[in-house]
């Protein structure tokens, strides 16, 4: 799928009420919301409010207020963007630290490098190891964080894309927080 | 130190955040308990959930900060092409912007140097077409592109105009301008939006960040950094977020944009730059809810924004909250279609005109915007004729005239009605309609003389002659005065409508016939007229008998035969006239549901035969015609709900019967009438106090009521009932001079007040005297010109009989040569009268009274 393509056609015409269904449309909107997310990553700006949240925020009030045939996709997605976020922001702060670490020219970033904390990017990785353990333990407490903490939505919202209550979101991202702050000893 | 622990399993790890979910919300001392008997049981367990309690309590936030900052590293020092970069001024979306200067300092001028501080390529993209937009783009209002070139490290690179200033919205704050102002500067704004939009280029990104004012008060759009090229559809499709907090509905949505959406961002930027704060009342700052507020919710009005000083939000209430709701509506298609047009009503309003956005018809616009303000009433007519007159030169330079001949009538129609109509109940606009009106006339005029005898052309210009008749001199309606400039342009109407005329002008002449009868100043002269509006009506109904605007006109026409009557004093006429109406209107009322206008005439037909039956002497057959009329209008009422024009009909009903009681001596019921149709019209009059006509209705209404309070004796009460309808019917008279009813309804009121003070204080006769005078005065005038009033006759009869009362209360001698000349007016009453016993009665009185003070002056002598 060209760049190109995906650029002209919507991530998904949910005005006509189509279907996303998951084998034909997600490596699409996959490439799409990488972008976006790329996209979103460029604008941040000191002084301005848009978070990278904002995409995932975005993708949720798009998709999820208009309950239709296409709901489970529609969550399954809104938990796939906050997932991509998670990856990108990574990513982002990855090769941030390789580059000050004299690594790779080839990288896009070239002329923004600043000097950060190696200790900042090392944090990046280990939260990212450790969720990724956590999932392995219940996949449900690692989406509440990415849903809240890469996806910006609050603990309603997470809760109508996992489809438990509120009670259980609250209670999973207490339980995820706790064992994260451990496992990153902070 | 990352802690040893032995492997978790799920199913151990849902153990975990159970019990960890159970402590965690209990004190230290049950938290404890709770793991003291887990370590005894499941010490794997409780170590882990232990351990999550400590990490759980310990104060301040882990995770790292999530908002990325790309912040690119400071050049500054080093040179870009022929600029050295002096110091950063900010960081942008695509890159870093500093001040610069030529490193050759072969002249001094400070540029802008906005460098690409990233090779990733979607922006380098952005980058370019930014250059490629602001090198077409050359405005005052747009900060201008220098050059642009690639650095030998292949950086790109964009020159700029330097603008040394301050974001529009803190350039107010600090300098605390005025609202006019701070109107003054969006109207730069949207001149370089506007510019770019006839170039082409939607902005996308206006927001006060990009909109710098310089110390001299300049203002420079910046950042066209995700502008978009418009299609030859007029829309872009592919487009970038920009700032959620200026991005319309559909750019939040990722449908195709047009102008309408910087419109849209221009009105946001218009909210924050008057009122400080944006459009949706936010608690918070999140995305989501500002998203949700842009796409659904309601913008708040600027005049209401909390915290705005009082005299700021009056400034805004009305005409600005109208041009931002405008301009903030969701849907594009209801925002201004132009930044053009949003301009426009931001300088109207900034100079004091009325602003053109309004939901709804022009008319109801009209009814808006003109308010109770005379002044700017009479603004807006000058710019509707003003504006008419545009269009149609505007056509005929384009030579369109043919194609746009229905357009043009239509705006002609629009123009002479709805400008007339909206204009007619306030007080002091005459003369503003009569120049929009005569402005539409003359290009209808000169559209005739272009050689169409187009049959429609002509219906138009018939009703438009009719129109402004009205205007100038229409009965019944505020009117110039201009009784001679209406019957002329009733005339023009009445010849146009006799070229080959079609149904439609046939009506419009047995209008214009109708007008100009009601308009003789002598009663019986509008007779021929009358009698020819009906035949003609009757014409067209002999072609069409369910025609109702031809029914209508027929009954107009004995309406105005039985005025002629009444007014004449022709009493069988009267009532056979009266009767015709009558039926006429129920031949209407046959043809299917009856209207309420229609219902409404219907009553006052019903009425005037009461009042000829009443002048006959046959009160209790008046009585039951009054009582038919009440529950007519009755079941109308319930029928229309609240309704001013039935409300009306009913008090005018309910007073007329007093009259009609007081004579049957039934006093009592007398007085409720007259005080239920005071107590209906006092609210009416309240509530639309310019409403001439509910004036005069209610003059009518304290007329009777003190009629029948000084038949039940309360004389103080009656005299000041009288002296309030005289006050109103001599402002009448100054106003409408031309009225037909005007110069009775006088001479009625100063005889009554006149009467009563006589025989209130019969030994003080002085102001009696000289309002009997003005009466006599008043009707001799009126009767000069109009020789058949004879009910003003009748008036001039009372007022020399009083004359004498009043001469002979001052202790003079009896006055038989008043009271002689009072009988010679009866006596002239009686011989134009046909069958009016009251004026026989009254003729044989004056003579009786004449002889007898004949014959004691003899005795003196």
């Amino acid at each position: 799928m060209s760049s190109d393509l995906a650029e002209r056609q919507p991530v998904v015409d949910h005005r006509e009420g189509r279907s996303l269904s998951a084998g034909a449309i997600f490596p699409v909107v996959y490439a799409e919301l990488r972008r976006l997310a790329h996209h979103y990553l460029a604008r941040e700006r000191p002084g301005h409010t848009l978070q990278a949240t904002a995409l995932v925020h975005e993708v949720y009030l798009r998709l999820v207020p208009r309950g239709d045939a296409a709901w489970d996709d529609r969550r399954r997605f809104v938990a796939i963007a906050a997932h991509v976020m998670r990856e990108i922001l990574i990513e982002h702060a990855r090769s941030r630290g390789r580059l000050k670490r004299g690594g790779d020219r080839e990288r896009v970033w070239s002329a923004s490098v600043v000097a950060a904390e190696d200790a900042e990017f090392d944090r990046w990785e280990d939260l990212d190891r450790a969720l990724d353990r956590l999932a392995a333990l219940d996949p449900r407490q690692a989406s509440v964080v990415e849903l809240r903490y890469f996806g910006g939505l609050t603990v309603e919202e997470a809760a109508t894309v996992l489809a438990v209550s509120p009670k259980t979101v609250k209670r999973d991202w207490s339980v995820a927080r706790a064992w994260l702050r451990r496992e990153l000893d902070v | 130190m990352h802690r040893d622990h032995d492997p978790l399993t799920p199913v151990t790890w849902a153990r975990v955040t159970d019990l960890f979910e159970q402590a965690v919300g209990r004190p230290a001392a049950q938290r404890e308990a709770l793991l003291s008997v887990l370590r005894l049981h499941e010490p794997l367990v409780a170590a882990e959930v232990a351990s999550l309690l400590e990490s759980h309590d310990r104060p301040g936030d882990f995770l790292p900060s999530i908002s990325v900052d790309d912040e690119p590293p400071d050049l500054a020092g080093r040179s870009v092409g022929a600029y050295r970069l002096l110091t950063l001024l900010g960081t942008g979306g695509a890159g870093a912007v500093y001040l610069a200067e030529r490193s050759d300092g072969s002249f001094a001028k400070r540029v802008a140097v906005k460098l690409l501080s990233s090779g990733f390529v979607p922006l380098r993209d952005r980058f370019l077409r930014e250059r490629d937009f602001l090198a077409g783009l050359e405005h005052p209002n747009i900060a201008r592109l220098l050059d642009a070139g690639t650095t030998d490290d292949h950086l790109l690179y964009l020159v700029m105009e330097y603008v040394e200033g301050l974001p529009i919205d803190r350039h107010c704050e600090e300098r605390a301008l005025r609202v006019t102002d701070r109107i003054a500067l969006l109207l730069q704004v949207c001149a370089g939006v506007a510019y770019a939009h006839r170039h082409l280029i939607i902005h996308c990104d206006i927001k006060p960040e990009n909109v710098l004012v310089t110390r001299d008060g300049q203002v420079k759009l910046l950042d066209f950094g995700i502008a978009r090229p418009i299609s030859r559809l007029g829309t872009i499709t592919r487009h970038r977020p920009a700032t959620p907090a200026y991005s319309s509905p559909e750019q939040l949505q990722g449908e195709a944009l047009t102008t309408a959406s910087d419109v849209y961002s221009l009105g946001v930027l218009a909210h924050v730059v008057l009122t400080g704060s944006s459009p949706y009342a936010l608690r918070t700052t999140r995305l989501d809810e500002l998203v949700s507020a842009v796409v659904t919710a309601e913008p708040q009005r600027a005049s209401l924004t909390p915290g705005l000083a009082p005299q700021v939000a009056r400034q805004l209430r009305g005409d600005i909250d109208t041009v931002l709701t405008k301009a903030l509506a969701k849907d594009p298609a209801r925002r201004y279609a132009s930044v053009e047009q949003m301009a426009g009503d931001l300088e109207r309003f900034r100079t004091g005109y009325p602003v053109l956005a309004r939901p709804d018809s022009f008319a109801y616009w009209l009814r808006k915007s003109i308010g109770r303000h005379r002044l700017a009433a009479i603004m807006v007519a000058i710019l509707a004729a003003g504006l008419f007159g545009t269009a149609i030169l505007s056509m005929w330079q384009a030579r369109l005239a043919e194609q746009r001949f229905d357009d043009l009538r239509a705006f002609a129609h629009t123009v002479v009605f709805d400008v007339n109509d909206a204009l007619a109940p306030i007080a002091g606009t005459t003369a503003a309609r009569k120049l929009v009106v005569e402005t539409a006339l003359r290009y209808l005029d000169r559209l005739f003389a272009e050689g169409s005898a187009d049959a429609g052309l002509r219906e138009e210009l018939a009703a438009g002659y009719i129109g402004i008749g009205k205007v100038q001199g229409g009965a019944f309606l505020p009117n110039l005065g201009d009784a001679a400039g209406a019957v002329a342009s009733f005339r023009k109407a009445i010849a146009i409508s006799s070229i080959a005329p079609t149904r439609e002008l046939e009506r419009s002449r047995v209008e214009a016939l109708i007008s100009i009868a009601q308009l003789s100043v002598d009663p019986i002269a509008g007779a021929p007229e009358f009698a020819e509006a009906v035949d003609a009506a009757n014409r067209l109904l002999d072609r069409d008998a369910s025609d109702p605007k031809a029914l209508r006109l027929l009954a107009d026409a004995y309406h105005g035969l039985a005025t002629v009557a009444h007014l004449t004093n022709d009493v069988p006429r009267h009532v056979a006239m009266a009767t015709r109406q009558i039926e006429t209107r129920e031949r209407l009322r046959a043809l299917g549901a009856p209207s309420w206008p229609d219902e409404a005439s219907l009553a006052r037909a019903i009425a005037q035969l009461a009042l000829a039956l009443e002048q006959r002497g046959d009160y209790e057959a008046a009585l039951a015609q009054l009582e038919r009329a009440h529950v007519l209008l009755e079941t109308a009422i319930a029928g229309a709900g609240e309704n001013q024009m039935l409300q009306r009909g009913l008090a005018e009903v309910r007073s007329r019967k007093t009259p009609v009681l007081l004579a049957l001596k039934r006093i009592d019921s007398a007085a409720t009438e007259a005080e239920a149709a005071v107590s209906m019209l006092e609210p009416l009059v309240a509530t639309d106090p310019a409403n001439v006509q509910y004036h005069a209705d209610l003059a009518y209404a304290w007329l009777r009521l003190g009629d029948a309070r000084r038949a039940e004796g309360r004389l103080k009460d009656s005299l000041d009932l009288h002296r309030r309808a005289l006050a109103v019917r001599r402002e009448r008279a100054e106003r409408h001079a031309g009225f037909i009813f005007v110069p009775w309804e006088l001479t009625r009121s100063l005889n009554s007040v006149a009467d009563l003070l006589l025989t209130m204080t019969p030994a003080r006769p002085e102001e009696a005297a000289t309002l009997f005078e003005e009466a006599r005065t008043v009707g001799m005038r009126t009767l000069a010109v109009a020789p058949s009033f004879t009910q003003v006759r009748k008036q001039v009869a009372v007022a020399s009989e009083g004359a004498a009362r009043a001469g002979a209360a001052r202790g003079g001698n009896p006055q038989s040569m008043r009271l002689a000349e009072s009988a010679g007016v009866w006596r002239e009453v009686v011989a134009r009268s046909v069958e009016d016993p009251t004026s026989v009665r009254e003729l044989s009185r004056l003579e009786a009274l004449t002889t007898s003070a004949r014959s004691a002056e003899a005795e003196r002598r």
